[in-house]
């Protein structure tokens, strides 16, 4: 297997709930050592692609390879331990502190106390949380907090592929700024395979090597910023992106 | 995070662990051979009964034998029942409720003679031994200034009065020979006719609350509330000849237990009976000291006083009685409710029919639940815990179900992405997270089970009900009292003991919830 070929590929995978088609016929490949973003309005199947990608629902039809075998419902468990995911509103456990949320699948494998902590510490370098926090329950933390943790427990069995749903969507614009910086730096720092959730085409500019625009349940487009700006597929990816007003071309460092 | 986990977990598994020890100690009390237990004399909840039954279990215990009385069964079914079913061996009857009332279906019961009813009766296995030598009838009682402002001399007079206000004891209202024959017989108009306990309608009627009540003509408060016992002119009420049931299979068990009680025949007549109902209800001498008497008195048998526990000494008993009942079944409620109410959240569709069927015992009447459980597991401790067990079931499998079901479902996915199993998941996850709600639905089954619980000494099981039902029917508020504060106080006192189980139980991180 080389660095090259795909981690994660969806091949015509489906998925309906009752009369609603979420997710039409869709194959894709998610790039190793890459960020791609997936990136669309409201109820455009992004987040359906995402649970399918981490196994969390079964396709209708198709299948989904993680490094080129298929995710059945057998080894799926096995699997997600070399996945993370960060989930949308942080997803922590209340009724742990944020060490025992970060560490709570470790401690099921088994880990020494002291592994554990010393891997603690290492990612709390990383995401740039004080040390303090670390004793502090869920309802004691700020949002931004929250996200760091949350980017702590996904990352701690140094899984091969991120997933992150929204992270930075219910942050106040300082604490995004300043997450969205630091995120970019531990993605360049780890070299991990990324996937990521936002409607927000700046932060899909700012993350994405590769940008899949999705539309009532159908991949649109898939390919770099650049791409969706100067070569639309489709007069939709034009539609979005003009409707993103506060999106500065010049600044994503397209010339149009 | 072991705190918060493995406490949830130790938790379940104590209860688990108390239901086993309890199902295990089960089976010896059920099984009890009849053969080493002592001869078991029976008592309906009314003085009279209750001091029969006494003077039936110490004649027993004079002629050598060994005798304990159960008093104060709730009905004439219950205590018929628990006779048929050999829970009890003996207690007394009227010859009017045999044939009016339980068997009242047998062939021939339209022209009962005392053959008839000894025949009857041996059918069923149950012997006759009497009559004691009164005939207790029921009768309608009025105040005398009312009878006199009215000219009642008759039941017939009340025809001409159909304002006037009914109150009659729920036995009463509904045995065929009551108040069904009553109306029946007599044409009687009056339409305010209302259940009420028999002893409380003396204070109904004393009150003015109601205007006529039946009575039963020994009753002393008949003098005591200054009433007036209507004349049956149309001879509705039948004979009500005291006697003794017992076992045909006693002669066999107890030798000497039958010569014993048949001294009693034809020794009771009316006004020594109102004389010891007087001592009871009136002077509140206890009924093993007015049978004792009667029995020195009229048979000239020495009857050791029985030793009275001084007050403290009996609220511990019936704290200790009333503890066990609630303990016992909440923590069977804890094993069986909390797996439920698991399983009702994980599969909704079954889950329904589950909540549906914990609901629907809990719609069933206390009492009703308590004397179904009779033919099943016979009176005691054991049948009402049953009862109770039952009772606890709904809130707390409700609740499990809701605190499972209310996890955000962003939660139950993160930890599914983590690659946690299913088991694990729910330990370390759903039930801490849960364990809220699971913790104030086991708190309300508890006080609920605890005021519940008084109801259990109606079929034998003891606790803070004994000395409320005997205070009814005593009329003693003091007595009342005995059992009703220590009952509240320990409601109370689970109340607040559930409030430090949850500081101890529910994770501090959930605590803090809302003050962020």
């Amino acid at each position: 297997m080389t660095e090259s070929s795909p981690i994660l590929q969806l091949v015509a995978v489906s998925k309906r709930y009752g009369a609603f088609a979420a997710l039409a016929p869709t194959t894709l490949d998610v790039d190793t050592g890459a960020t791609t973003v997936l990136i669309g309005p409201s109820g455009c199947g992004k987040t359906t692609l995402l649970r399918l990608m981490l196994g969390l629902i079964t396709p209708d039809a198709g299948q989904v390879l993680f490094r080129q075998a298929a995710i059945t419902p057998d080894n799926i468990r096995g699997l997600r331990t070399r996945m993370g995911y960060v989930v949308q509103d942080g997803g922590l456990f209340p009724h742990l502190t944020a060490a025992e949320n970060v560490g709570l699948m470790a401690r099921h494998l088994g880990w020494e106390a002291e592994k554990i902590n010393r891997r603690l510490h290492e990612l709390g370098e990383l995401v740039r949380l004080p040390t303090a926090t670390l004793a502090r329950y869920p309802a004691e933390m700020s949002g931004g907090q929250k996200q760091r943790v949350g980017l702590m427990r996904a990352l701690m069995l140094d899984p091969e592929l991120l997933f992150l749903d929204e992270p930075l969507g219910a942050l106040d614009p300082l604490v995004r700024a300043e997450l969205q910086d630091d995120l970019a730096a531990i993605f360049k720092t780890l070299a991990k395979s990324v996937v990521l959730v936002t409607h927000d085409l700046a932060e899909a500019a700012f993350f994405g090597q590769v940008i899949v625009l999705l539309q009532e349940g159908r991949i649109v487009q898939r390919g770099s910023i650049a791409d969706l700006v100067r070569r639309p597929a489709d007069p939709f990816v034009t539609r979005f992106v003009n409707a993103q007003r506060h999106f500065d071309i010049q600044a994503a460092g397209v010339d149009a | 995070m072991t705190g918060s986990t493995s406490r949830a977990t130790r938790l379940s598994m104590l209860a688990a662990c108390a239901a086993v020890a309890l199902i295990a100690g089960a089976p010896p009390a059920l099984a009890e051979t009849s053969a080493a237990r002592p001869v078991r004399v029976g008592s309906k909840a009314f003085t009279e009964s209750v001091i029969l039954g006494e003077i039936a279990t110490q004649s027993l215990r004079a002629a050598g034998l060994e005798a304990e009385h159960r008093s104060g069964f709730g009905g004439t079914r219950l205590v018929w029942d628990a006779l048929l079913r050999g829970a009890i061996d003996v207690y007394p009857e009227y010859t009017g409720t045999l044939i009016q009332e339980i068997l009242s279906d047998a062939p021939g019961a339209e022209n009962p003679t005392a053959d008839w009813l000894e025949k009857t009766l041996a059918a069923h296995g149950v012997g006759v031994i009497g009559p004691l030598g009164f005939n207790n009838s029921y009768a309608v009682g009025v105040r005398q200034d009312l009878a006199a402002r009215l000219g009642l001399q008759t039941i017939s007079d009340l025809r001409a009065h159909p304002e006037l206000r009914f109150g009659f004891s729920n036995e009463f209202m509904s045995r065929r020979d009551g108040w069904p024959a009553l109306r029946g017989r007599y044409g009687l108009p009056q339409t305010d006719v209302k259940g009420i306990d028999h002893d409380l309608g003396y204070r109904g009627i004393a009150s003015g609350a109601i205007d006529a009540m039946d009575l039963y003509v020994t009753d002393p408060e008949i003098k005591r509330y200054g009433l007036r016992a209507l004349v049956d002119d149309r001879q509705v009420f039948p004979r009500y000849d005291a006697v003794l049931l017992y076992r045909l299979d006693l002669a066999a068990r107890a030798d000497g237990a039958l010569g014993a009680l048949r001294r009693l025949t034809g020794r009771i007549d009316a006004p020594a009976m109102a004389a010891m109902n007087a001592r009871a209800k009136l002077d509140r001498v206890p009924e093993t000291k007015i049978a004792a008497d009667f029995l020195q008195q009229n048979l000239g048998l020495a009857i050791a006083a029985p030793s009275q526990p001084g007050i403290a000494g009996a609220i511990l008993r019936r704290a200790i009685e009333h503890l066990q009942l609630v303990a016992l079944s909440l923590l069977a409620a804890i094993a069986v409710a909390v797996p439920l109410g698991i399983f009702a959240a994980r599969r909704p569709r079954a889950g329904q029919l589950v909540l549906g069927a914990v609901g629907i015992v809990q719609t069933i009447p206390s009492l009703a639940l308590l004397v179904f459980m009779i033919p099943l597991l016979g009176i005691g401790a054991l049948p009402a815990m049953v009862a109770l067990f039952f009772y606890s079931l709904l809130p707390i499998v409700r609740n499990t179900h809701a605190g499972l079901t209310n996890i955000p479902a962003s939660l139950r996915e993160a930890a599914e992405a983590l690659g946690l199993p299913r088991g694990a998941i729910l330990r370390r996850i759903d039930l801490p997270l849960a364990s809220p709600l699971i913790l104030a639905g086991i708190k309300s089954a508890a006080v609920i089970n605890v005021g519940t619980a008084t109801l259990g000494a109606l079929i034998g099981a003891g606790g803070f009900g004994q000395p409320i039902f005997t205070g009814i029917r005593l009329d003693d508020v003091g007595l009342i009292l005995q059992g009703a504060v220590p009952a509240s106080l320990l409601a109370l006192l689970v109340q607040g003991l559930f409030e430090l189980i949850e500081r101890r139980v529910v994770p501090r991180g959930l605590r803090l919830r809302g003050e962020a």
